[in-house]
């Protein structure tokens, strides 16, 4: 949707070049056996640039999860459209064996649940030095190596800890343990969902903190996926806003938060509760979020939006540039309805043309 | 921290003293609740906060009657409220409903949200007709009413859990809290696991529940941005113990207890700038584990940074 050098780098230091991972066009269709195909993710283009932090939001069945996934191939009953390129290397329609060696080794994940991801029966260390074999380094190195990646995550006496088994660490713990794994194999991208959805919110805290200091030092690009706008704030350089399969917003992230451009990422912030809000209702966005099969036509976001114009429920909205510097999927922003107001200045929040 | 007075006469519910300790072979005994005090006033929203492993889960628990605490009291309407083998007793799980943070688990399967959401009603007697589908008007009616109420159509009573989203399945749980006109309304963890915009929505209906039906909530939850939103009065629990309750704008703006401060200093902020700057404090004094700074804690407690897991009760 947007090419990685839209802005000036506000945090890291996004390296101009090739993007680390493109998305082009990508759809995915779950194919059910005996049943009709269920479109889940539609038309998503998207670009990670390298030792850049994307943060993919949306709630809950928006597909952001199943595109994560379908970037390393992990559901075989879905059938993948359009480019995935990791680097120049095409990942779409790859075979198993070339995804085995993107797997884990280019391009690692962290689940939401860390005891997904870790063996129950193995030690920690032995589960940290299991990835290391791909590069050649075992034994006492490798030992010493899932020693310091313990201690970088900041888990005290490290290498006494090599020799516990997952179910004596916190939850927390459990997860900084999975985000040492993934690291393990010095993979050029991180793609994490939810990582801290499970936990606590200090575990929480300290889990985004140490995400952000070991993928920085590394140079990683990350794509965290979360529901939660507060959590990507301090993390991200960019945020995408998926509703119902696709791309809505996809701006810098001081943009999103100082003046959403998208009417729902507008509608999702202002239901955010907040220590610093007066208390009382939230201002919440009205109805719930179509499911794969049952989304309405033209933008699927049109019948909870308060801004709606009356082409929306009829055309889909193309990625037009956003105020911001990234692009906005909404007609709020189609040039006609920028050159009636006679200036390319983003719609402010109440003006009265136009709209129902 | 002593019992926290009600501004307004007698609580409708109030713990005193509660204590509880898990035994099991070969391991050590977990003290879940230690003398654990506190009141939920009638007609307010009260927040009971900690995080995993505080003992908040068991306290409501020997709310509900379904664990028994080995000291203490609890009174309801002034009265002690006693469990036997079957929990409380109807009359009281008629006053005392609750809804989980997993709405399928607690909904069956099987049945439609019209039977979901009645069920109580032919449970308490409290719409006559019979347990056979359809064969009560005033049943119906009565569910239908409800649906309206936590923003669901009554057209969809037919469909089972499964259809709903997951947003609508927490509103189908509460309207079934609700079919039977409870005093107390339990909610633990109801809100954690649903998306913004869905929780946003269901705050207000609990916010529009207390102000419609006069329902006093005991709102257990961990996330503190949320309790501000809906609580007007907050307890805090930490290592089974109360170490700060008050009124939700006091405990926020000045925290007694570096606990609360430590909470409610960790709560993600939707602000970019604030966010980067908070984390780049993180960087610079790196936290282990978060070491629980509770009260001062009786037991073997575990070292910073030792990484024990913390027994869940």
């Amino acid at each position: 949707m947007t090419v990685n050098d839209i802005r000036p780098p506000a945090t890291t230091a996004v390296h101009a070049g090739s993007p680390a991972l493109t998305l082009n066009q990508v759809s995915l269709t779950l194919r059910r056996r005996g049943g009709a195909a269920l479109r889940l993710v539609d038309d998503v283009s998207l670009t990670l640039g390298r030792g850049e932090r994307l943060a993919l939001v949306g709630e809950s069945g928006c597909g952001k999860s199943v595109l994560a996934r379908a970037i390393l191939g992990l559901d075989r009953q879905i059938e993948v459209t359009g480019d995935i390129l990791l680097g120049q290397q095409p990942l779409a329609g790859a075979g198993e064996r070339r995804l085995r060696s993107v797997r884990g080794r280019r391009v690692a994940m962290v689940f939401q649940n860390p005891m997904g991801a870790l063996n129950p029966l193995m030690s920690v260390g032995a589960q940290l030095t299991e990835p290391m074999r791909y590069r050649g380094v075992t034994g006492r190195a490798a030992r010493a190596a899932a020693g310091a990646l313990l201690s970088d995550l900041g888990i005290v006496d490290a290498a006494r800890r090599l020799r516990s088994y997952p179910h004596e660490f916190s939850g927390g713990m459990q997860q900084r343990v999975a985000l040492a794994m993934a690291l393990a194999a010095q993979p050029e991208i991180l793609l994490a969902d939810e990582p801290t959805t499970a936990l606590d919110v200090r575990a929480q805290e300290q889990v985004i903190a140490l995400l952000d200091q070991v993928t920085r030092e590394r140079g990683l690009s990350v794509l965290l996926i979360s529901h939660d706008l507060s959590l990507v704030a301090g993390f991200a350089d960019r945020v995408a806003v998926m509703y119902a399969g696709r791309i809505v917003h996809d701006d810098p992230v001081d943009a999103v938060f100082a003046d959403p451009a998208h009417p729902y990422t507008r509608g999702l912030l202002s239901a955010v509760p907040r220590v610093d809000r007066a208390p009382g209702r939230l201002p919440a966005i009205e109805g719930t979020m179509p499911p794969p099969g049952r989304r309405p036509a033209g933008c699927a976001f049109h019948p909870r939006c308060p801004r709606r114009l009356d082409r929306c429920d009829q055309v889909v909205p193309l990625a037009r540039p956003a105020p911001g510097g990234g692009a906005v999927a909404c007609h709020l922003y189609d040039q006609t309805e920028q050159a009636e107001r006679g200036a390319l200045t983003p719609p402010s929040p109440a003006p009265n043309g136009g709209e129902r | 921290m002593s019992a926290d007075a009600s501004p307004s006469g007698q609580p409708l519910l109030e713990l005193r003293d509660l204590s509880k300790t898990y035994r099991g072979l070969g391991r050590p005994p977990v003290t879940a609740l230690d003398g654990v005090s506190f009141a939920v006033p009638r007609g307010e929203i009260t927040a009971l906060v900690g995080e995993s492993g505080s003992g908040k889960s068991t306290a409501i628990r020997c709310v509900l009657g379904l664990e028994k605490p080995d000291a203490g009291w609890i009174g309801y309407r002034g009265q002690r409220l006693s469990a036997g083998h079957g929990g409380l007793g109807r009359a009281r799980h008629r006053e005392i409903q609750v809804v989980f943070q997993d709405p399928t688990a607690s909904l069956n399967p099987r049945m439609s949200a019209a039977a979901l959401i009645g069920e109580g009603l032919i449970v308490h007697g409290l719409a006559p007709g019979g347990p056979g589908r359809g064969k009560s008007a005033t049943r119906a009616a009565r569910v239908a009413e409800l649906m309206r109420l936590v923003g669901l159509d009554p057209e969809a009573g037919r469909r089972r859990p499964r259809e709903f989203s997951g947003g609508q399945r927490q509103r189908i749980a509460i309207a079934r809290a609700l079919a039977v006109e409870p005093e107390l309304l339990i909610c633990d963890e109801a809100v954690s696991a649903l998306d913004v915009s869905v929780q946003a929505q269901i705050l207000n209906l609990l916010l529009d529940m207390r102000d419609r039906l006069d329902l006093t909530v005991l709102f257990v939850a961990h996330d503190l941005a949320v309790v501000r939103q809906i609580a007007s009065r907050v307890v805090v629990l930490a290592q089974g113990q109360v170490v700060e309750a008050g009124p939700t704008e006091t405990v926020f703006a000045r925290p007694g207890h570096d606990y609360t401060r430590a909470l409610l200093a960790a709560v993600p902020v939707p602000d970019p700038s604030r966010a980067r700057a908070k984390a780049a404090a993180l960087r610079e004094h790196p936290a282990a584990e978060p070491a629980v700074t509770g009260p001062a804690v009786t037991g073997p407690a575990a070292p910073p940074g030792a990484g024990v897991a913390v027994p869940q009760p």
